[in-house]
């Protein structure tokens, strides 16, 4: 009888696919209980009146968030911070990409000295910016700091591609009578086109983080209207507990994130085949 | 054309390595060249070193708990192959593309009803389990050999150690990428730490640096040094093991154990060093009052010569500081307030014991004025 169970216990009582489902239940329950039902709760709220009154609303939450004009204005920075954060830095990234090219292939290395910014902390490097563009009364000290930051890691997923490109389209380019010019415009970039719209979402979703760098840049959560982005919003409507309209933008956030994804993927697709 | 490029590549180099040069060379500078800053920081700002082991502390946890729980997960899913594993990761995918202001009201949320906001907790458990670590780890494992696992499964039983011997191997070095990256966010972290604690003992060295750059500007260069520290000698120990030797994989090791041992053998003893340097203050102590609260737990309580409120600033000043015409006080102090009585009995902890007290909402002391000094027994 007692050998009996051990035998049993040497076969396993349960499967190998029940086993992969063990494995993978532990994080999958932290995700559901730390993400996806909280996620499911926030939509809850904004249809409802408030914490105390849950009564249904339909879209009255929708509405009054987009007549805020703060939620208007912090919309407004956060699209124009992709023109004039995002726009300079994926263009100044394919050039240095471009650039650095042959050395790489040469060397068979990445520059990957290029990636500190990246690593480095914001809230050591921001009273640096401090001190040297007080004088500065517009966004540029952030886009510059937004630049600096993710500038070099851009580069390098460029390169990536780049590198990888077989030597014999090349060759060929070259037997056609292509100068260095046309092959980087007709080449090498179409080639590099999925990566560089990859390079310009994840700016995009860097440029959504900005919060982080303008609100230890002024030290505030009242930054001047051009730099009011709508992390700060958000953030005060946390300290006012305001959890209807908390609710509301961060539903609009995600629509807008959903979008550029789509446009994205809908780029990356196109160029691939 | 060549020149040219030699060009660019030094320019680019430059600016990335100008800010972080000057940030080391101006916590040196005070007017002039000076130690000043540094004294000022580690000898006078102990809030400093509780973010700093809180930040090391967060990022390490939540690094090495994401590892454990997301590796075996991944592969999970990756095994199970079902319609359900498919939509789940799906949904982590959505997940990890949100920025986090969209993220982290559900988070709020989540640890709020769990009654976890304002503890260690609140930060480390939902980095932990964050969509991110699973969708990499996922997309890699599916490019590795199954025919091995397949193998593998022949010879044990145990998915644990197929995961260590079989999986893990294969893609170790997009498992070290991804540990990089889950280290830099954590210790990056401001907007959790801000809105989820308010007990500042738990509190990050970011969120302190967005606070003390409020008051000085002297201890926020060397205070940025240090909280860039971990990080550069990282990079420098990952380039030296690149490189390759015997010798600098020795010290590769050996470099960031002398970096952290000496921050924490000044953690301990940078207090004492600190109170060795003070004279005892008698004359300026203002209506003490100490009694025990109950037989367990002493607290104190001390009067205070006038109204003040939660939002007043408190500075330690040591007794030169106090004995001068005028003076700044470098260091502030963030007092957790009990009961506060009628509005003029705060709850000191013992940690300020010893050290004067001044109940101000500027920065600076001039003769004559009250200060509230708090005598250590």
């Amino acid at each position: 009888m007692k050998r009996d169970r051990n035998d049993r216990k040497t076969k396993l009582p349960i499967s190998w696919r029940q086993r992969c489902a063990l494995c993978a239940l532990p994080c999958a329950v932290g995700v559901l209980m730390f993400s996806v039902i909280p996620f499911l709760r926030v939509i809850y709220y904004s249809f409802i009146k408030s914490q105390f009154i849950r009564e249904f609303v339909g879209l009255d939450n929708y509405i009054s968030v987009l007549k805020n004009e703060y939620f208007r204005l912090a919309m407004k920075n956060s699209f124009i911070l992709v023109l004039h954060g995002v726009v300079p830095l994926v263009v100044i990234a394919t050039f240095l990409a471009l650039i650095f090219m042959e050395e790489a292939i040469k060397k068979g290395k990445f520059p990957l000295f290029y990636v500190i910014p990246a690593a480095v902390p914001t809230a050591a490097v921001v009273s640096i910016w401090r001190k040297f563009f007080f004088w500065c009364d517009n966004c540029a000290a952030i886009d510059v700091l937004f630049i600096w930051k993710n500038l070099g890691l851009a580069m390098i997923l460029v390169l990536v591609v780049l590198v990888s490109i077989p030597k014999e389209i090349f060759e060929a380019a070259k037997l056609d009578g292509a100068d260095k010019k046309n092959i980087a415009f007709r080449v090498s970039l179409p080639i590099a086109s999925p990566m560089i719209s990859f390079v310009f979402l994840m700016g995009i979703m860097n440029s959504y983080k900005i919060f982080k760098e303008s609100y230890l840049y002024y030290g505030t959560n009242y930054p001047p209207d051009y730099m009011y982005t709508l992390q700060f919003y958000m953030n005060n409507n946390f300290a006012k507990l305001n959890y209807q309209s908390l609710a509301v933008s961060a539903i609009y956030t995600m629509i807008l994130c959903v979008l550029f994804v789509l446009i994205a993927a809908v780029f990356i697709r196109r160029y691939n085949y | 054309m060549r020149a040219a490029r030699k060009f660019i590549a030094a320019a680019f180099a430059a600016i990335v390595i100008i800010p972080i040069v000057l940030t080391i060379a101006l916590s040196f500078w005070n007017g002039a060249p000076s130690l000043k800053p540094w004294e000022e920081l580690l000898f006078n700002c102990f809030v400093f070193y509780d973010g700093f082991w809180n930040s090391i502390l967060y990022s390490v946890a939540i690094t090495g708990l994401q590892l454990l729980v997301a590796i075996p997960c991944a592969f999970g899913l990756c095994m199970l192959n079902t319609r359900l594993s498919k939509v789940f990761v799906f949904v982590c995918f959505i997940l990890m593309m949100m920025p986090l202001q969209v993220t982290i009201l559900p988070m709020y949320i989540g640890l709020r009803d769990m009654r976890m906001l304002g503890t260690r907790f609140a930060i480390v458990l939902p980095a932990v389990f964050s969509a991110f670590g699973i969708v990499v780890l996922y997309l890699f494992m599916k490019r590795i050999d199954i025919e091995q696992v397949e193998a593998a499964r022949l010879e044990t039983s145990s998915i644990l150690r197929i995961i260590k011997h079989v999986v893990i191997p294969q893609i170790k070095l997009a498992i070290l990428g991804e540990a990089v990256y889950v280290f830099v966010e954590s210790y990056n972290m401001l907007e959790q730490p801000m809105l989820f604690l308010d007990d500042d003992h738990l509190q990050t060295l970011a969120v302190f640096m967005s606070r003390m750059s409020e008051f000085s500007d002297d201890i926020l260069f060397p205070a940025a040094v240090l909280f860039m520290l971990p990080i550069l000698v990282g990079c420098a120990t990952f380039r030296m093991k690149s490189l390759g030797g015997g010798i600098s994989k020795k010290f590769s090791r050996t470099i960031p154990a002398v970096v952290l041992a000496l921050i924490a053998i000044l953690t301990v003893f940078a207090k004492d060093i600190h109170y060795s340097s003070l004279t005892t203050v008698k004359t300026i102590s203002l209506g003490i009052k100490s009694f025990d609260i109950d037989e367990e737990n002493v607290e104190r309580h001390y009067a205070m010569p006038y109204q003040f409120s939660k939002y007043n600033v408190y500075y330690v000043v040591d007794n030169e500081t106090i004995n001068k015409e005028e003076r700044n006080c470098l260091r502030q102090v963030y007092i957790k307030l009990g009961d506060v009585e009628n509005g003029y009995c705060p709850v000191l902890n013992n940690d300020y014991v010893g050290e004067p007290i001044v109940v101000r909402t500027t920065g600076t002391l001039s003769d004559g004025q009250e200060v509230v000094v708090v005598q250590r027994d």
